[in-house]
């Protein structure tokens, strides 16, 4: 009997909760507080708090950024070629005033290939003059190609545009927002048929004469120099300011016939107007190139022509879509904040290519429009997902890891 | 006797035992002669609390999307039965306890003069995160955290910090103390052992390329020096920030659930004032100290880089305060009509004046204020937590404010006239917005002759007229049973004092609702309940109860 009563008191003391009165408040809380001390345990986070911590105990997000050295390189390709994934690795050069080394190699699902090795000089006579020079391999399996001017889009040929180029860039900066530069460089292309099954190879739809370069392609010899006022708050995520660029340059083909010798000038001009504290604004760019000969019967080759159509350029159009000895393009964009996080867009891009200035025509403008969103943290668009709308060529879709401009 | 018989003796005897504990249980009385507590007794050893990290992202993404916590509406927990905080490893009551001097806030948190004279020994860097920064050891062995400006905004962000962390120390926050300090690169030296964590987190030996590095990213006097806060490092063993929900599991002190602490629910008040967006675990730390023979863990805030108008490395963004990192209605509003839709707070107007970053006050809106992303403990926040917090925020004086503000040394004397303006008018706003929200009565006395006499607070400090009268109820109360007899006494006067029925003074306790009567504030005819007990023939204030559901008898006061 005994040790029953015993068991029950033992009992009805274990009932949560049913402390003998305390005399003071004290007492009360140091209960509750007793009670507690026989039932603490580690703190133990849940699969995804512990996946997040993961990810930023290692750092996963700076990597992604390359920030570590070592780092992963997503795209790049034009569209079209399939999803690409590489990897780069970037590193300081010991005793230097922040000279860095950069290697990288990507490939694509469609077999697009690049490696890229470049040394970097950013900041010499008290960081005015910048130093960029490598070199990079390419194979670009299958480009697309649908002759030149005013091209119908039912002559898609696709070739496979191999090369190799060493270049090194200067550039000084007069002032903060104003530099000049000049490039020279080296470049060896190749031609040759390209892979993409559902398209003939350019060579069985185009001749030479229809596509210069197509049998003997170049060595050349190029230089470049530029004027860049770039006066925009925040280059990778503009909002507010504008740039002006100009650039001409000269190609010397290294064959005794000189027949691919070019020379080229381009111009670019962007201007965001900001409204309401930048959280919307109008962004504008107007583009042009022109490319000729630079020796009589000379001719440029179809690849360095430039091209207009893709996810810069004409939204509403493929990729490479047009491409002439000329070119006049209009961007006009309007951008809204949704959050923080990501900026809205609506856009309309129109733009002509010719053989000269003068075939350039504002009623024959390849027209399209289009919105965009574009996930951006304070001073970069690190993905952008633009649909382009309203042109011959259906509903056009581009996912890039770069701002549009 | 059958085999059954045992058993069924076990089960009487367990139920009568039972039922006798609850019964026992039930004759606790609501207020306990030590009552009400000023200390909270944390009573249990905490030694053995680990450090723990807690996910930036998750905390983030939980907050923004998973409501944690318990939302139950219910009254603050750790209050005492008078409706204030004790003063505990969290809190410790300082403006409104006593009139802090200018000189009390001036000094703060600080028991020294900042890092003694002579060269820094860093000791390691810090290259990650959002503010670059190193650590240092003075002449005397003291580990100091320092903290530059951002180039566009030089004195801004330690500007900030001196302000805030005064301000918060003035509140009741265990704060760390702050300095601010000038040096020249020629003053620091490189330990032989100081080491860097790299962007990827990797330790490496500290050189001096890192240190100019680093100094590079950092606002440089046109002498050629840096200003900086210098941090003293905290008291105790860190182990990691606490969370403003639920309980740290293994600390046995931690009783109350944070998102029903009162000091933390009223930190909502006090970060809308001094726009501590950032107001979030990252920016807390937990330290495991000892106090009185036994370790426990104490709680701090910390980084005060993000108030004031200061973004810490850049200033404050517009939203600071006004909508959270991520809020479906303006987004899609926004998304959906093309940015016609254009956000209040986006048309708002700053002084252009670099070290101060984007602060004013005309805009300040104190309870449509947002932190970064929403916080339990701001959201469970109470009209009687907030007014607990609005009478620490209106306790600090202007003279205050300005000692305050003068420890940030802003070189341009507009930049201290304007903060000092700005954060005096928020103040004033702060007690607007919700001193008059409740019953704005306190400070009830009852003298030995059974003069009740008490304050409208909200009148006194000019946040509103006073009301037009006031109605008092008398009734006897039982201490054993939680229950108000009948009423034996209702008087209306337009004084803030009444002459207890003698009726009502018979009894160990009374209990006195007041009611004050306002055209212009309806709500306060709500009455507080003040309950008063009798010890040696004095009468002492034994309990408050300031909100409705909470003015009800029970045995929770």
């Amino acid at each position: 009997m005994r040790r029953i009563l015993a068991l029950a008191a033992l009992l009805a003391w274990l009932v949560p909760g049913s402390a003998w009165a305390q005399d003071t408040r004290a007492e009360l809380l140091a209960e509750r507080r007793a009670e507690r001390a026989r039932h603490v345990q580690p703190y133990e986070p849940n699969s995804i708090e512990r996946g997040l911590l993961y990810v930023e105990d290692k750092h996963i997000l700076d990597f992604l950024q390359g920030l570590g050295g070592i780092y992963p390189r997503f795209g790049g390709f034009t569209t079209g070629s399939g999803l690409a994934f590489g990897a780069g690795v970037r590193r300081a050069i010991p005793g230097t005033s922040g000279f860095e080394v950069d290697a990288s190699a990507a490939m694509s699902t469609r077999g697009y290939k690049a490696i890229d090795f470049r040394v970097r000089a950013p900041a010499l006579l008290t960081g005015r003059l910048e130093l960029d020079g490598g070199t990079n391999w390419w194979d670009y399996t299958q480009e697309d190609f649908f002759g030149l001017g005013e091209s119908p889009g039912g002559d898609r040929t696709s070739y496979r545009y191999e090369g190799l180029g060493v270049n090194l860039v200067a550039r000084y900066r007069v002032r903060r927002w104003f530099s000049v530069g000049e490039e020279p460089g080296y470049l060896r292309p190749d031609i040759s048929s390209g892979t993409d099954s559902r398209f003939p190879s350019i060579e069985d739809r185009f001749t030479d004469a229809e596509a210069p370069g197509l049998v003997r392609q170049p060595r050349l010899v190029y230089t470049r120099a530029f004027i860049d006022l770039d006066y925009r708050d925040q280059p990778a995520n503009t909002r507010g300011g504008g740039r002006v660029l100009f650039q001409v340059g000269t190609g010397r083909d290294q064959d005794p016939s000189r027949e691919f010798s070019y020379r080229k000038t381009e111009l670019e001009v962007i201007q965001v107007f900001p409204v309401f504290d930048k959280k919307r604004g109008f962004a504008v760019r107007l583009a042009a190139a022109h490319v000729d000969p630079l020796n009589p019967g000379g001719r440029v080759p179809f690849f360095l022509s430039p091209t207009l159509g893709g996810n810069d350029t004409l939204r509403s159009y493929r990729e490479l879509r047009f491409r002439d000895a000329t070119y006049v393009l209009l961007n006009g964009e309007y951008r809204w904040e949704a959050f923080s996080g990501l900026d809205l867009a609506l856009f309309w891009d129109g733009g002509d290519v010719g053989t000269t200035i003068e075939q350039i025509r504002l009623d024959e403008f390849k027209t399209g429009w289009g919105f965009g969103l574009r996930f951006n943290t304070n001073r970069a668009v690190f993905m952008r997902l633009d649909v382009g709308l309203g042109g011959p060529e259906g509903t056009r879709f581009y996912w890039k890891f770069s701002p549009a401009f | 006797m059958t085999t059954c018989a045992p058993i069924r003796l076990f089960f009487a005897v367990t139920f009568a035992t039972a039922a006798l504990a609850w019964a026992a249980r039930a004759a606790q009385p609501v207020y306990y002669p030590d009552d009400p507590i000023a200390v909270d007794p944390e009573t249990e050893d905490a030694g053995h609390v680990r450090e723990w990290e807690i996910s930036d992202l998750y905390d983030f993404v939980e907050n923004s999307f998973l409501k944690p916590g318990d939302r139950t509406p219910q009254r603050a927990v750790n209050i005492n039965t008078i409706d204030e905080v004790p003063d505990s490893s969290w809190f410790t009551n300082r403006a409104g306890a006593h009139a802090l001097t200018p000189d009390e806030v001036r000094r703060g948190p600080d028991q020294s003069n900042g890092p003694a004279p002579g060269p820094w020994t860093v000791v390691s860097g810090k290259s990650d995160g959002i503010t670059p920064g190193f650590t240092i050891r003075d002449t005397t062995g003291t580990i100091w955290f320092i903290k530059f400006d951002p180039e566009s905004n030089p004195e801004m962000a330690t500007g900030a910090e001196m302000v805030s962390t005064r301000l918060f120390w003035a509140l009741g926050f265990h704060v760390p103390a702050n300095h601010l300090a000038v040096f020249r690169r020629e003053n620091l030296v490189i330990a032989d052992t100081a080491t860097i964590r790299d962007v990827m987190g990797r330790r490496r030996r500290l050189t001096d390329e890192d240190v100019d590095l680093l100094l590079t990213r950092g606002a440089r006097q046109a002498d050629g020096c840096f200003r900086v806060i210098a941090s003293k490092a905290l008291e105790g063993k860190p182990v990691g920030p606490f969370r403003y929900y639920g309980t740290r599991p293994d600390d046995p002190n931690d009783i109350y659930p944070h998102e029903h602490r009162r000091e933390l629910r009223g930190l909502r008040a006090f970060s809308a004032w001094l726009n501590h967006d950032d107001s979030r675990s990252i920016n807390s730390l937990d330290t495991i100290v000892e106090r009185r023979g036994r370790r426990i863990v104490w709680h701090h805030l910390i980084d005060f880089g993000s108030t004031l108008g200061s973004g810490s490395i850049y200033a404050q963004k517009p939203r600071a305060g006004n909508e959270y990192l991520w809020e479906a209605r303006p987004t899609l509003l926004t998304a959906l009509t093309l940015g016609l839709y254009v956000r209040p707070w986006i048309r708002v107007d700053f002084p252009d004046i670099p070290s101060l970053g984007n602060i004013e006050a005309a805009f300040f809106q104190p309870d449509a204020w947002k932190p970064e992303y929403p916080n339990p403990a701001f959201d469970n926040a109470r009209p009687d937590d907030l007014f607990w917090a609005a009478r620490k925020v209106m306790a600090i004086s202007d003279e205050a404010i300005r000692a305050a503000v003068d420890t940030a040394a802003f070189s341009d004397a507009k930049a201290s006239t304007y903060l000092s303006d700005v954060i005096i008018a928020r103040r004033d706003k702060v007690g607007l917005t919700w001193l008059t929200a409740v019953n704005p009565l306190v400070d009830f006395a009852l003298s030995g002759e059974g003069v009740l006499t008490f304050r409208n607070v909200a009148a006194d400090t000019r946040r509103a007229p006073a009301a037009e009268a006031y109605r008092a109820r008398w009734s006897p109360f039982d201490n054993a049973t939680g229950t108000a007899a009948a009423v034996v006494g209702e008087q209306t006067s337009a004084e803030l004092s009444f002459q207890a029925p003698a009726e009502a003074l018979a009894s160990p306790f009374v209990q006195v609702e007041i009611a004050a009567l306002s055209a212009t504030h309806p709500v306060w005819a709500t009455p507080v309940t003040a309950r008063f007990r009798q010890v040696a023939g004095a009468w002492t204030l034994a309990g408050v109860l300031r909100t409705p559901d909470a003015a009800l008898p029970g045995r929770t006061p």
